[in-house]
C-alpha cells in the first residue's frame, strides 16, 4: 500500500503564508503596530523560510 | 527498459552477441552543489560553486571578498554554505539532518545579513540593486540551464513562450499587487489579511496530498501580502479623496479644525492670504496618504513643523527630514513674529512649505529618492508615531527669530 505523503515545502510555505496574514490582520485591527522596522526583515525570514522548505522538501528522498 | 544512454529502444551491447565489454561508468547523477575538497582556500565554498556553474572559482572568491565590504553580506553568505552544503566527499553538515534547525537557521541568517546590511543611511544602501540584479541573473540562468537540460535546446519558441508567461504571470501579480494596496488604503485591509490567511490554510490543507501540493499559491500570497505589508507600516489611508486639489482660505476662520487632507494625489494649500496673529502659533494639519503636498505662506511668519512619516519627507524651504517610520521635525524659520506650525501627517510621499512665492523644491518632491540624508535635522525616530513626544521637542512658545534647538 502506498503510503500518502504531505508535501512538507507546502505546509510549511502556507504555515508561513498564514502567520504573515495573521499579522497583517492584527495590525489592521490595532491590536500591533507595523512599521518599516519590522517589515523588511519580517518578510526576508517569511520568504526565506518558504524558499529554505521548498527546496528540502524537494531534496529528501 | 531504458539503458544508460536514456533511449528506450538502443539495444545493450551484450544481446548483439558482443564481447562482454567493460562495465558502463554509473550514469551522472543530476549536478548538486557540494564544497570542493581538492580547489578549497578556506570551506571550498568558491571551489564548489566554480564547479557548479562551470565559472572559475576565482570569480566567486572575488565576489565573496568584495561583499564582505558592502554591509559584510559575504560572510553570512560563506557561514550558510559552510553550515548548509556538504563537502564533495559527501561529509554532511552538522545540521543536515535537522531540518528544522537547517530552516531555523537559514531564517536567522537572512535576518542577521539585512540587519547587517542596514547601514543607517535608509535603504540597504548599494547592496539592494546588487542583489536584486544577481537574483534576476540567477533566474535567467536557471531558465536556460532548465530549458537545455531535461527539456530540450531552447528553441526560439520556446523563448517566445516563456516570455509571454513571463508578460502575463506578472500583470497578473501586478494587478493583485495594485489592488490589495488600494483595498487596504480604502480601509479594507481586514478583508484583504484574510485572503493571505485563506491562501495560508489552502496551501497547509492541499500539502496533505501525495505531489507537491498548491505550491503555488505562494506567489499570490505574497503579491497580496507585500503591498498589504507597505500600506500597513506606512500607515496610508485614502481619506480625503483622490487627484488634484487646491485650497486658498482667505480667513482663520475658513480653515477646517481638521486640516487639509489629501488621500492619493497631489495638494495645494495657498495659506498667502491669511493674517497670522503675532506672538501666537497657529496649527494647520496637512495630511497625505500617498501623494504629495504643497504649502505656500506668508514671508513674514515664523514656520516651523512637526510630522509623523511612513516613507517620505517634510521641508520647510531648505529644510528637510525624511526617512522612514520618523516623527520628525523641523526647526523655525528665521523670520517673522507670527508662528504657524504645520502638523504632517505622511503615509508615502512629501509635505513641502514655500516662503512667498519661492518655487518648491521639485528635487526634493516625491519621486527624487532624495529625503534629507541630513539627520541632525530630525528630532526623532522611532517604531511608530508619537506626536505628544514630537510637539514637546518643539517649544511653541519660543519667539520667532531665532532658531529652536
Amino acid at each position: 500500500m502506498m503510503r500518502r505523503r504531505l508535501d512538507s515545502g507546502a505546509l510549511t510555505a502556507g504555515l508561513v503564508v498564514s502567520l504573515l496574514g495573521t499579522l497583517l490582520l492584527l495590525d489592521r485591527l490595532d491590536a500591533l503596530d507595523l512599521s518599516f522596522g519590522w517589515l523588511f526583515p519580517l518578510a526576508a525570514a517569511a520568504v526565506g523560510a518558504i524558499l529554505l522548505a521548498m527546496g528540502l522538501a524537494d531534496r529528501s528522498p | 527498459m531504458t539503458t544508460a544512454s536514456g533511449d528506450p529502444l538502443e539495444p545493450r551491447p551484450e544481446s548483439l552477441g558482443a564481447a562482454p565489454a567493460q562495465p558502463d561508468p554509473p550514469p551522472p547523477g543530476p549536478r548538486r552543489l557540494t564544497r570542493s575538497t581538492g580547489d578549497r582556500v578556506l570551506g571550498g565554498v568558491a571551489g564548489g560553486l566554480g564547479r557548479y556553474f562551470e565559472i572559475d572559482p576565482v570569480v566567486f572568491r572575488i565576489a565573496l571578498a568584495a561583499s564582505v565590504l558592502i554591509g559584510g553580506i559575504g560572510i553570512f553568505v560563506y557561514l550558510a554554505a559552510l553550515l548548509f552544503v556538504s563537502d564533495d566527499a559527501g561529509r554532511a553538515t552538522p545540521f543536515r539532518r535537522s531540518r528544522l534547525l537547517t530552516i531555523a537557521g537559514g531564517s536567522v541568517l537572512a535576518v542577521a545579513a539585512l540587519i547587517a546590511l542596514d547601514s543607517g543611511d535608509g535603504f540597504f544602501g548599494p547592496a539592494v540593486p546588487l542583489l536584486l540584479l544577481g537574483g534576476f541573473g540567477y533566474v535567467i540562468y536557471a531558465a536556460l540551464r532548465n530549458g537545455r537540460g531535461e527539456r530540450g535546446p531552447v528553441t526560439f519558441g520556446r523563448l517566445v513562450t516563456w516570455f509571454a508567461l513571463g508578460i502575463g504571470g506578472t500583470l497578473v501579480l501586478g494587478a493583485l499587487m495594485v489592488g490589495s494596496a488600494w483595498a487596504a488604503a480604502e480601509g479594507s485591509g481586514v478583508l484583504v489579511a484574510g485572503v493571505v490567511i485563506a491562501l495560508g490554510i489552502a496551501m497547509i490543507a492541499l500539502s496533505l496530498r501525495p505531489g507537491r501540493g498548491a505550491r503555488w499559491l505562494v506567489l499570490p500570497a505574497l503579491a497580496i501580502a507585500a503591498p498589504l505589508g507597505v500600506v500597513a507600516a506606512a500607515d496610508i489611508s485614502f481619506d480625503g479623496g483622490y487627484g488634484e486639489s487646491l485650497h486658498t482660505p482667505v480667513a482663520l476662520s475658513d480653515v477646517p479644525a481638521s486640516g487639509y487632507r489629501i488621500g492619493a494625489g497631489e495638494l495645494e494649500l495657498d495659506l498667502r492670504r491669511l493674517d497670522f496673529p503675532a506672538e501666537q502659533t497657529t496649527a494647520i494639519d496637512v495630511g497625505v496618504g500617498l501623494g504629495y503636498a504643497l504649502v505656500r505662506v506668508p514671508e513674514n511668519v515664523c514656520v516651523h513643523s512637526t510630522a509623523r512619516l511612513g516613507a517620505g519627507g517634510i521641508g520647510v524651504g531648505d529644510r528637510w527630514t525624511g526617512g522612514l517610520d520618523l516623527d520628525a521635525a523641523t526647526p523655525r524659520s528665521p523670520a517673522g513674529e507670527a508662528a504657524l506650525l504645520i502638523r504632517g501627517d505622511v503615509g508615502m510621499g512629501a509635505i513641502e512649505v514655500v516662503a512667498g512665492d519661492d518655487e518648491p523644491d521639485g528635487s526634493r518632491g516625491p519621486g527624487s529618492g532624495g529625503f534629507g540624508a541630513d539627520r541632525d535635522r530630525i528630532r526623532g525616530r522611532g517604531f511608530g508615531s508619537d506626536r505628544d513626544r514630537i510637539e514637546r521637542s518643539v517649544d511653541p512658545t519660543a519667539a520667532c527669530g531665532t532658531r529652536a534647538g
